[in-house]
């Protein structure tokens, strides 16, 4: 039987604790095979023991590791779902986007057709009875093809801006914004300031057929300022959802 | 990581370290092993958690300089380990435990593996107090100085630490004697 004394001799050496006092009575005991046999099973307990704390804490660095990547495919995944969720989204609002503008088109043009009436403040002059009163009565018809012929032909070789006008207004009841553009802009400021307004009033009205809301704006805005009889008109207008913002 | 910064996390034990190990390093270990070596998952994950272990202990001893190629180096020790795991279920013709496998790494050629003497450790372990396991621990498995101990644990100086780990380790001790001798006289 082995002494409480020499076990604790073993255990200090196995830790590398001995003094020099306690190395050489060490040394004396290694003779006896009870201390030998002591030195053996300490040894070995030492080195199960490591194998068992080792592998404990194996286990839970094991699960810890599992843990992790799991987590990091995780998070792996959800980056994938949220490049899918912006994927989806940035289609989303692209779709909606177009359906908006889509709407935006037909706003306009329900806006153009609730604003457009065909100009009428026609004064007769002496020798354009004719061909003026004809296409007056195709232009009162609705035979805007018909009356663009009568007024072309009266126009010839005049500046009268009136004619521009009814021109003009022709092209854009056959929806030919652009067309009418031309006839409108043959009207200066200088010569007819009612007749210019009024080819402001349809160059806006134009411009929103053609989809270009901002020139339309700045049309609408001069004629704000302007004081003529389109100015109700156009603040009502501007007010309408294709100019907000 | 440098491995200044490792070495804190690991003393700390806030995880940083080993996270930082896992999520660097493991993918490319684990692959490796199930590419070159033919291993399963759960093998070359034991592998590499084997691998981070012994780099740990290396740290944590103050055994390594300078962690330059860590990714090489800790793919070394997978190897390596995978290695020594077969040889020595080829030298004892069977397929060993993974506490066994554990046990010859801390034993030379010679030593013989003790089932019963495995089984005492066991359940004088268990019977410790997570403080004591912790401060043996330290001691056998970390190697950490009694006063690094201390520091650790909040114990007042570097004796106080050896008393208790003494006193742990006598515990364990007699009960894994008591249950060994016991399962002698049975057999």
């Amino acid at each position: 039987m082995i002494s409480e004394e020499n076990i604790m001799l073993i255990r200090k050496y196995l830790d590398g604790d001995l003094s020099s006092d306690e190395k050489e009575l060490f040394n004396e005991k290694r003779s006896s095979k009870d201390f030998n046999d002591e030195l053996k099973f300490q040894e070995e307990l030492i080195k199960h023991l490591s194998a068992q704390i080792s592998s404990e804490r194996k286990a839970i660095m094991l699960e810890d590791f599992r843990r992790v990547r799991k987590n990091q495919k995780k998070s792996t995944k959800s980056s994938k779902q949220i490049y899918y969720y912006i994927a989806a989204a940035v289609s989303l609002l692209i779709i909606s986007f177009s359906t908006i503008q889509l709407l935006k088109t037909k706003s306009n043009e329900q806006i153009f057709e609730s604003y457009f009436i065909p100009y009428d403040g026609v004064t007769i002059k002496r020798g354009q009875e004719d061909q003026l009163s004809q296409g007056m009565k195709a232009y009162s018809n609705g035979d805007y093809n018909e009356a663009l012929i009568f007024f072309q032909d009266n126009a010839i070789g005049t500046t009268e801006p009136e004619n521009f006008l009814l021109i003009g207004n022709c092209h854009l009841a056959l929806n030919e914004a652009e067309k009418s553009l031309i006839w409108f802009n043959k009207i200066s400021r200088t010569e007819n300031k009612i007749a210019y307004s009024a080819a402001l009033w349809y160059k806006s009205l134009a411009y929103i057929k053609l989809e270009e809301v901002e020139k339309s704006r700045h049309l609408l805005e001069e004629l704000v300022q302007s004081n003529s009889i389109y100015e109700p008109k156009a603040s009502q207008l501007l007010k309408e959802s294709i100019f907000e913002n | 990581m440098d491995l200044e910064k490792i070495k804190e996390s690991l003393q700390n034990e806030d995880n940083k370290a080993l996270e930082y190990l896992y999520l660097e390093f493991g993918d490319y270990c684990i692959q490796k092993l199930i590419k070159n070596r033919n291993c399963m998952l759960a093998e070359a994950e034991d592998l590499f958690i084997e691998s981070v272990m012994v780099i740990r202990e290396k740290i944590l001893r103050e055994e390594i300089e300078h962690l330059v190629n860590t990714k090489a180096y800790l793919f070394t020790i997978c190897e390596n380990k995978f290695l020594a795991r077969l040889k020595l279920q080829k030298n004892k013709n069977k397929k060993i435990s993974e506490v066994e496998s554990l046990y010859y790494s801390f034993s030379d050629e010679e030593d013989e593996w003790n089932s019963s003497l495995m089984e005492a450790t066991k359940e004088a372990w268990n019977q410790l107090s997570e403080k004591c396991k912790d401060i043996i621990s330290y001691f056998y498995i970390d190697r950490l100085r009694m006063l690094e101990i201390a520091q650790i644990m909040h114990f007042a100086n570097a004796n106080v630490a050896k008393t208790t780990k003494q006193r742990c380790y006598k515990k364990f001790s007699d009960v894994a004697r008591k249950i060994y001798k016991s399962s002698k006289v049975e057999i």
